[in-house]
C-alpha cells in the first residue's frame, strides 16, 4: 500500500470531527458553484425564450445601416411571406411618448403592431391579464404592459418607478414625441412576465403611422416566425437572397440588448466561480495548515526516522483530495435535492418562471474546481511546515 | 580510518541580527564499528546538538561527519533522509512515537517507506516488538503503554530497518531506575547480538561502566575520549 495514502487515512481517522466540518463546508461550496450556474442557465434560458416570444421573434428585418425605417414594408412582407419556410411575418413601428394618468406621466415604449398578424409572431395576445386584446381594426385602443400600471397585486413594478393609475376601460392621454396629443381607451393590461415587453404600450400600427404621418410602407422592423423543420440560419439566407431593401438578422444572436442582459449574468457566474475557487482554496489551506501545524511534531518524527518530505506532503494532498471528494458527493446530494425542490416549486422572476438548468459538464466543472483548489490548498499548507528543521521542532523551538 | 569520523564540527545559534552563540566549537571524534559509546557531560555542553548532527537530523556550520567513508553533511536532504531510513536509528528521551498509530503501525510505516510490502513490513515490525519484549501488545496505541514500554517501542522502531548505527539521546531520563536498567540492557544486547554501533547520550553514572567507551564533553568540545 502507498505510505502517503496510509498516513492520510490515519490522519483523517484521527480527526473525524474536522473531516465532517471540512466536508460540509466544501459541499456548500459545491452547491454554491453548481447551483449558481444552474440558476443562471435557467435565467438565461427563460430570458432567451421571452426575448423570442415578445421582442424579436425568430428573425428580424431591420432598416439598412444608415436608415431609420424600412420603406418598402408591403413588398418585403409579400416576398417574405411567400417563402415556404416562413410561418408568419408582421411589421412593427416603434415610437416614444408620454402616457398620463391623473397625477403624473410615464414614458412607455410605444409599439405599433399589425393587430391581426402580430398574434402569429408574438405572444402578446395570450399575455392579457385584464381586459382584452386590441380589437380588429380598432384604432383608439391601447394595451399597457403591467410595469406601466403596477403589477396585479398593486405593488410597485420591478424597476421601482411609481406606476400609473390606469385601468381597463379608462381613457389615457398620450403625447407622442412629435408633439401630437391624443387619448385612447385602455383595452387590456398584459403581463408577459418579462420586464422589457412589460414596459410596452401596444397600439394599432395604422393609427401610429397616421399620428406620425407615415404611409403604409413605413415600419421600424418586421418580425418573422419560421416554420418547424427550418433553421434560423437557413431562413436568414433565404430572406437575404430575396433582394430586399433592408437587413435580416437573428436578433438574439446579434443585438447587443440580448447580450447585455446575458452578459451581466455571465459576469455573476464568473464571479461565483472565482469566489468558489478562492473560498475552497482558503478553506482547505486553513484546515490543512492547522492540521499540519498541530502535527508538526509528528511530521518531524516521521522525517527523523527517514520518511521523505515528498511522502508527507503527498499524504496531505491525498487528505485534501479525500475532503474534496466527500464534499463533492455530499454537495451533489444537496444540489440534487435543491434542484428537485425548485422543479416542483418554480420561482417567479421578473422574466418569468424559472427552473434551474445544468449540464453534466457544469457539474464536472464545479467538481474540478473543488478538487483542484483543494489540491493546491493542501500542497501549499503542508509544504512550508514540512520543510521545517527537525531538531527545532522536536526541541519545541519552532 | 574509523567507522564514524567527526571532524572539526562547529555549530552556532543566531540570536537576533548580530548575536550568535557557538555551541560546538570544533568537535573531533572517532567511533569504531560495533562500538557502544556513552556521550556524557554537563547540561548545555552540546551533547544533543552533536548527536543530532551526527545523526543527520541537524546541520552543522562547519566540519564533516564521515560514516563508512561517506561525507554525510555534503549530501542533499533527500539523500540524508534516505540514509536515516536505511542506516540510522534513533531513540529519543521522550519516545516520539506517533500517537494515532498503533505500535505495530509506528514501526510498519518505516518498512513501507523502505519499499517493503505491507505484509513483510508488518511481520518485521512484530519481530522487532518481540525482540524488545512487547510481543503481546502488538495492536496497542502508545498511550496504552507505560513509559518503559513506550521506550521499548521506540527502540524496536529504531532497529526496524536493521540500521548500522543507533543514536540515543538520554533514552532513560524519563524512566525509573528499574526500567532504565532494563532499557540499558536492551541496548547492550542489541550491540552484542547485531553488532550495532551505538552512540548514547546519558547522565547516568551507572551506565558508564556498561559501555565500551565514555566520551566527555564540556563547553562545546570533547575533553576526554579515552
Ligand atoms: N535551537 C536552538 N537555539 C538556540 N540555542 C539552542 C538551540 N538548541 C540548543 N541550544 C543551546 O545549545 C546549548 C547546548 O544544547 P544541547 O541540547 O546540545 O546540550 P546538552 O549537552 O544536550 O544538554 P542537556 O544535558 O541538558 O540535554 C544549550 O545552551 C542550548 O540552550
Ligand atoms: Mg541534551
Amino acid at each position: 500500500m502507498n505510505l502517503s495514502f496510509f498516513l492520510a487515512i490515519k490522519n483523517l481517522k484521527s480527526s473525524i470531527k474536522l473531516f465532517f466540518l471540512v466536508v460540509s463546508i466544501l459541499s456548500f461550496s459545491f452547491i454554491n458553484l453548481s447551483f449558481f450556474n444552474s440558476l443562471n442557465n435557467g435565467i438565461e434560458d427563460v430570458t432567451n425564450t421571452k426575448l423570442i416570444d415578445y421582442a424579436f421573434a425568430d428573425l428580424t428585418i431591420i432598416p439598412k445601416e444608415e436608415e431609420t425605417f424600412i420603406y418598402e414594408t408591403e413588398e418585403i412582407l409579400k416576398k417574405v411571406r411567400s417563402l415556404g419556410s416562413v410561418y408568419a411575418a408582421s411589421p412593427r413601428l416603434s415610437a416614444t411618448g408620454s402616457l398620463f394618468d391623473d397625477k403624473g406621466s410615464f414614458i412607455p415604449v410605444i409599439k405599433g403592431i399589425d393587430i391581426n398578424e402580430e398574434r402569429y409572431i408574438s405572444k402578446f395576445h395570450s399575455s392579457i391579464e385584464r381586459g382584452s386584446y386590441l380589437g380588429r381594426n380598432v384604432r383608439d385602443e391601447v394595451i399597457l404592459g403591467d410595469e406601466l400600471v403596477g403589477n396585479l397585486d398593486g405593488a410597485k413594478g420591478t424597476t421601482g418607478f411609481e406606476p400609473l393609475d390606469l385601468r381597463v376601460g379608462q381613457r389615457a392621454k398620450l403625447i407622442f414625441d412629435n408633439g401630437v396629443e391624443k387619448s385612447y381607451t385602455v383595452s387590456g393590461i398584459m403581463d408577459t412576465l418579462f420586464w422589457i415587453p412589460d414596459f410596452y404600450l401596444l397600439i394599432s400600427i395604422d393609427e401610429l403611422r397616421e399620428v406620425y404621418g407615415f404611409n403604409e410602407d413605413i415600419s421600424s422592423e418586421i418580425l418573422i416566425k419560421i416554420n418547424e423543420g427550418y433553421t434560423k440560419e437557413d431562413v436568414k439566407v433565404q430572406v437575404a437572397n430575396l433582394g430586399i431593401n433592408a437587413k435580416v438578422i437573428d436578433s438574439l444572436e446579434e443585438l447587443s440588448l440580448a447580450e447585455t442582459i446575458l452578459e451581466s449574468q455571465k459576469i455573476t457566474t464568473l464571479l461565483a466561480n472565482v469566489i468558489g475557487i478562492f473560498s475552497t482554496f482558503i478553506v482547505i489551506f486553513i484546515i490543512i495548515y492547522i492540521n499540519v501545524n498541530n502535527k508538526k511534531k509528528q511530521l518531524s518524527i516521521l522525517k527523523a526516522v527517514g520518511i521523505s518530505e515528498k511522502t508527507i506532503i503527498k499524504s496531505y494532498v491525498i487528505l485534501s483530495l479525500l475532503y474534496a471528494i466527500a464534499g463533492i458527493i455530499i454537495g451533489f446530494i444537496g444540489f440534487a435535492m435543491l434542484t428537485l425542490y425548485l422543479e416542483l416549486n418554480p420561482i417567479k422572476l421578473p422574466m418569468g418562471f424559472f427552473y434551474p438548468q445544468y449540464t453534466i459538464l457544469e457539474l464536472l466543472t464545479s467538481s474540478l474546481i473543488i478538487i483542484v483548489s483543494s489540491l493546491f490548498g493542501g500542497f501549499f499548507a503542508s509544504h512550508k511546515t514540512v520543510k521545517k528543521n527537525i531538531v527545532s521542532v522536536l526541541r519545541g523551538v519552532d | 580510518m574509523a567507522f564514524i569520523e567527526v571532524k572539526n564540527i562547529r555549530k552556532s545559534y543566531q540570536f537576533g541580527k548580530n548575536n550568535s552563540v557557538e555551541i560546538l566549537k570544533g568537535v573531533n571524534l572517532d567511533i569504531e564499528y560495533g562500538e557502544f559509546v556513552a556521550l556524557v557531560g554537563s547540561s548545555g555542553s552540546g551533547k544533543s546538538t552533536l548527536l543530532y548532527i551526527m545523526g543527520l537530523l541537524d546541520q552543522a556550520n562547519e566540519g564533516k561527519v564521515i560514516i563508512h567513508g561517506h561525507s554525510m553533511l555534503e549530501m542533499t536532504s533527500t539523500e540524508q533522509t534516505n540514509a536515516r531510513l536505511k542506516y540510522l536509528g534513533y531513540v529519543f528521551q521522550d519516545f516520539n512515537l506517533i500517537p494515532e498509530l498503533t505500535i505495530t503501525e509506528n514501526l510498519e510505516i518505516i518498512g513501507i517507506a523502505d519499499s517493503m510490502s505491507v505484509e513483510e513490513s508488518r511481520s518485521r515490525a512484530h519481530e522487532c516488538l518481540r525482540e524488545v519484549g512487547l510481543g503481546d501488545q502488538l495492536s496497542k496505541l502508545p498511550s496504552e503503554l507505560s513509559g518503559g514500554q513506550q521506550q521499548r517501542v521506540s527502540i524496536a522502531r529504531s532497529i526496524m530497518n536493521k540500521p548500522l548505527i543507533l543514536f540515543a539521546d538520554e533514552p532513560t531520563a524519563n524512566l525509573d531506575s528499574k526500567n532504565s536498567q532494563e532499557i540499558m540492557s536492551l541496548f547492550r544486547s542489541l550491540n552484542k547480538k547485531f553488532n550495532m554501533t551505538i552512540v548514547m547520550v546519558t547522565h547516568e553514572d551507572d551506565f558508564k561502566k556498561q559501555v565500551d567507551r565514555v566520551i566527555e564533553m564540556k563547553d562545546g568540545v570533547v575533553i576526554d575520549s579515552q
